[in-house]
């Protein structure tokens, strides 16, 4: 019998969202067997019009709309298909998720998501002091809550330096005018705490992670971009065999018992080649295909851990592989949007995935 | 055959971009009938509308639930119920009998208090403006007084020589403890001006520092204010203890635990981002027990819930007096109750539920108040079915602030009931125009 | 008699797709109804009376009803 997996994100425009990756991963490299399901937000979410990447899609309310609205539809949409396993893609939607967890167990459908615990200690105004707590190099930063700090905190960092948010943006500053300036920016638009972080002056990496209950890692895919969107996002990068990296997210993953997938990004200091940790993502990254090329499928791992198997560490990751991501475009006949927009609900001819 | 049943016909255009979808039922289109049992329409016929309906077995039920999860990690622990986010004296005496103690921050309150029956040594005396003869009964009534200012201190040193004896205070703190930080209150910890007035009350031999006590904020969903607050608390009494000889009776942790409504600024709905009471009491308790102290000899611990205790058993009967269609195509419904019994509504955004079935196709719409003010919005943007005129909403979790805070401006109040196994009883008549001219004088030379 | 725009296609479910301009829309069964008697040529009045028949409703709400969802029409350019 094979398992069926529905997977959240699916909207891949100019900032992809990562659960094409995931279900590409899946049916990578001889398909899947099992029915794989779309759980998409807006009619338009562009993942739902590829006829081969899933078998049936559907549209859910945004976490948002409440907890019980959005189990409410799960369950209707695991009554019509059955879902052994959902793996939830997108960082608005994992606190949702975590809560519904028995829920969800309760039909029979399982995930495998980092605890409540393990989030609220990596997010961002709460970082310094985990790795403060557990010998883990990060920039030095400080939270601003008050406006009155901000200055003494520049003194304190000096420049150049980020001034952040706490959710979104960062910018480099080199003067106190440019600071002040991004950080009214910042205060205007998403108010405080904001944060003051010291700009290291080195290169940039990225590892996908997944880690087992006790935060053992079982396999990662470190990579460095190649090339990047005005965004910021890869859209080129290759796979690295690098022992240090893969110690650095072992230890890190160890500390904070990191249980499911997680997107760490690193920065190795251009001098001293010390590593910080800058940030984790608790999911999947948009490229997480890559990992599929690289010996590395962490998607087919998360569906193994979430039915309960306690599968072995992977082998190493094949270095130099490397993804270039292409934009295409999909046809479509009228009926689909009307079948979405009515229905939300799509519903693909029986194939093999 | 028989007569299909008739929905308001209408036409919705897809918008080219960020049009949510609407597939799962939305909650707002699944009827709520009942509060208790009990009809919300024949509530609303018997009682009038709006109608403010308490659930007196949810308020009990969480009154319990609260108590519990602190009992169990802590051993000598009180609730003080924050008079000031309802002080109807049925939901003050509903609390009492469920063993709160009262929490007041002013002599008003005082007196409701003291008039239900409250014995003084289980009031808790807080606020920045307490008047001299307000301190001197409470200390003869031997109530809790946690003192804010210096000049409140002088006031109570006074009332030592006249009272002739050393009266038993407590200090509230503050500390950087949220944003922004509440500094409004109490004396800070980290200048060193705390330490200074716990000394300077100590050796005046007036006053004697009984307790501690610190307020974060309102409204807190961030678990970790609560244990730096319980650690700053903890790493100021060793301080006190260890070099001023202070030994405390009690420390109170004050209140600001959410309750599951949603904030406007916030992405996520309350009932996901609310903490449980267990997850307060552990961030709270955890911390405090660190302390290493035998049971017995642990200091009392007060909290003192107001929103997280009364926001959600109460609901709000509400009726459409108009429905109409604005210049932008939106379509806009008008309630007979609005943001002056409301108060809120600055800073929920209130769910709203339907009382009858209008069918499964929602439309985005605004909810407008029925007072002539243009500011008068309720909701300003709801996925709502077609309800019509003379059809009734229900808007839940409305008993924190809306009821001590509401206005009497342009229509009188709405009267609030109380159930209780099935049995329905007012606790609060409507206002009529005699009681809201009750105190009003027209001297004749004013008359026409 | 009411005289449509564009070239109009209502699906079963209530989609409606206008061919010239490309946009779309969603009608509930009561909208649809409507909509489709206009296509047929009945007026205000006819319409009127096909609702009454076949819906449990009052004759003054449904010629509400009627006017509201007739200016919505208007305002977004179908008719």
């Amino acid at each position: 019998m094979g398992i069926n997996v529905a997977v959240t994100g699916l909207h891949a425009a100019d900032n992809p969202a990562p659960g094409i990756g995931v279900l590409r991963s899946l049916r990578y490299p001889n398909g899947w067997d099992g029915e794989l399901i779309g759980l998409a937000y807006d009619t338009y979410d562009t993942g739902i019009y590829d006829r081969h990447l899933m078998n049936h899609a559907y549209l859910i309310p945004y976490p948002n709309q409440g907890k019980e609205q959005v189990f409410e539809r799960i369950r209707a949409i695991h009554k019509a298909v059955g879902i052994d396993v959902l793996i939830p893609t997108l960082d608005s939607e994992l606190q949702l998720y975590q809560q519904l967890e028995s829920e969800l167990k309760g039909l029979g459908i399982a995930m495998y998501l980092p605890s409540a615990d393990t989030i609220q200690k990596r997010a961002k105004s709460k970082l310094l002091e985990f790795c403060k707590a557990n010998d883990i190099e990060t920039p030095k930063t400080i939270v601003i809550n008050d406006p009155r700090q901000f200055g003494d905190a520049l003194d304190e960092i000096g420049f150049p330096l980020y001034v952040k948010g706490v959710f979104y943006d960062a910018y480099a500053c080199y003067t106190r005018d440019e600071a002040l300036k991004q950080f009214e920016k910042l205060r205007l638009q998403w108010g405080l705490p904001a944060l003051i972080q010291e700009a290291i002056n080195g290169e940039e990496f990225d590892i996908c992670a997944m880690g087992d209950d006790e935060g053992n890692l079982l396999g990662s895919i470190p990579m460095r971009k190649l090339r990047l969107t005005d965004k910021g996002k890869a859209w080129s990068a290759i796979t690295l065999n690098n022992p240090r990296l893969t110690e650095f997210s072992k230890k890190t993953m160890k500390a904070l018992s990191w249980r499911g997938p997680c997107e760490l990004e690193i920065l190795q200091e251009s001098k001293s080649r010390k590593l910080y940790l800058l940030e984790i993502n608790p999911r999947f990254p948009a490229w997480i295909f890559l990992g599929a090329g690289a010996n590395q499928n962490l998607p087919k791992l998360a569906v193994e851990l979430a039915l309960g198997k306690r599968p072995e560490p992977l082998p190493p990751v094949s270095s130099g592989i490397t993804f270039v991501r292409h934009a295409t475009d999909l046809i479509c006949p009228l009926e689909y949007i009307e079948n979405l927009t009515i229905n939300g609900e799509l519903h693909f001819e029986k194939q093999k995935m | 055959m028989p007569k299909q049943k008739y929905i308001k016909p209408i036409i919705i255009r897809h918008a080219s971009a960020g049009m949510a979808n609407k597939f799962g039922r939305p909650l707002t289109a699944i009827p709520t009938q009942r509060i208790e049992g009990i009809q919300i329409q024949e509530l609303a016929a018997n009682y009038g509308s709006p109608l403010f309906v308490l659930s007196v077995r949810e308020l009990r039920q969480r009154y319990r639930e609260l108590h519990r999860a602190f009992a169990n990690r802590y051993p000598n622990f009180q609730i003080a119920y924050s008079y000031k986010t309802n002080y109807l004296k049925s939901v003050c005496s509903i609390l009492h009998q469920e063993g709160a103690w009262a929490e007041v921050v002013s002599g008003f309150e005082y007196d409701i208090a003291r008039d239900l029956g409250m014995p003084g040594n289980q009031i808790i005396f807080n606020g920045p403006y307490k008047k001299r003869d307000e301190l001197k009964r409470a200390f003869i009534d031997g109530a809790i007084v946690n003192i804010d200012n210096y000049d409140e201190l002088n006031v109570i040193e006074s009332l030592a020589d006249e009272l002739g004896k050393t009266l038993e205070i407590g200090v509230r703190l503050n500390m950087n403890l949220n944003n922004p930080p509440w500094y409004k209150f109490g004396f800070n910890v980290e200048s060193g001006q705390a330490y200074d007035v716990v000394r300077r009350a100590q050796s005046s031999g007036k006053v004697k520092v009984v307790g501690l006590h610190i307020h974060a904020g309102t409204y807190i969903d961030d678990l970790t204010i609560y244990q730096k607050a319980a650690a700053g608390i903890l790493q100021f009494y060793q301080s006190i203890r260890n070099q001023l000889g202070v030994t405390l009776k009690y420390w109170d942790l004050g209140g600001g635990f959410a309750s599951r409504n949603t904030l406007h600024w916030a992405y996520l709905p309350g009932e996901q981002t609310c903490p449980s009471y267990s997850q307060y009491a552990d961030a709270i308790s955890s911390t405090l027990m660190s302390i290493g102290l035998p049971p017995n000899e642990m200091p009392r611990l007060f909290i003192e819930p107001g929103r997280a205790l009364v926001d959600e058993p109460f609901s709000l009967i509400t009726k459409v007096v108009a429905e109409k269609r604005l210049p932008s195509g939106q379509r806009a419904v008008i309630l007979d109750a609005g943001m002056n019994i409301l108060s809120s509504v600055q800073w929920y955004k209130y769910g709203i539920q339907t009382v009858q079935d209008s069918g499964t196709m929602v439309e985005d719409t605004v909810l407008y108040g029925g007072l002539c003010m243009n500011i008068d919005v309720l909701n300003a943007n709801v996925s709502l079915p077609q309800v019509r005129f003379g059809e009734y909403l229900l808007i839940p979790h409305v008993g924190a602030y809306n009821l001590s805070q509401s206005w009497q401006f342009i229509f009188l109040k709405p009267a609030v009931i109380a159930i209780e196994d099935g049995e329905v009883k007012v606790i609060k008549r409507a206002e009529t125009r005699e009681i809201v001219q009750a105190a009003e004088e027209l001297p004749d030379d004013f008359r026409f | 008699m009411y005289e449509f725009k564009n070239e109009l296609t209502m699906s079963k479910s209530g989609f409606l797709f206008d061919h010239s301009s490309g946009q779309t829309y969603t009608l509930n069964p009561t909208g649809k109804l409507i909509f489709e008697k206009m296509q047929e040529g009945l007026d205000d009045e006819a319409i009127l009376s096909t609702l009454i028949e076949e819906f449990e409703v009052e004759a003054h709400i449904a010629r509400r009803d009627l006017e509201d969802f007739i200016r919505q029409l208007k305002e977004m350019g179908v008719i």
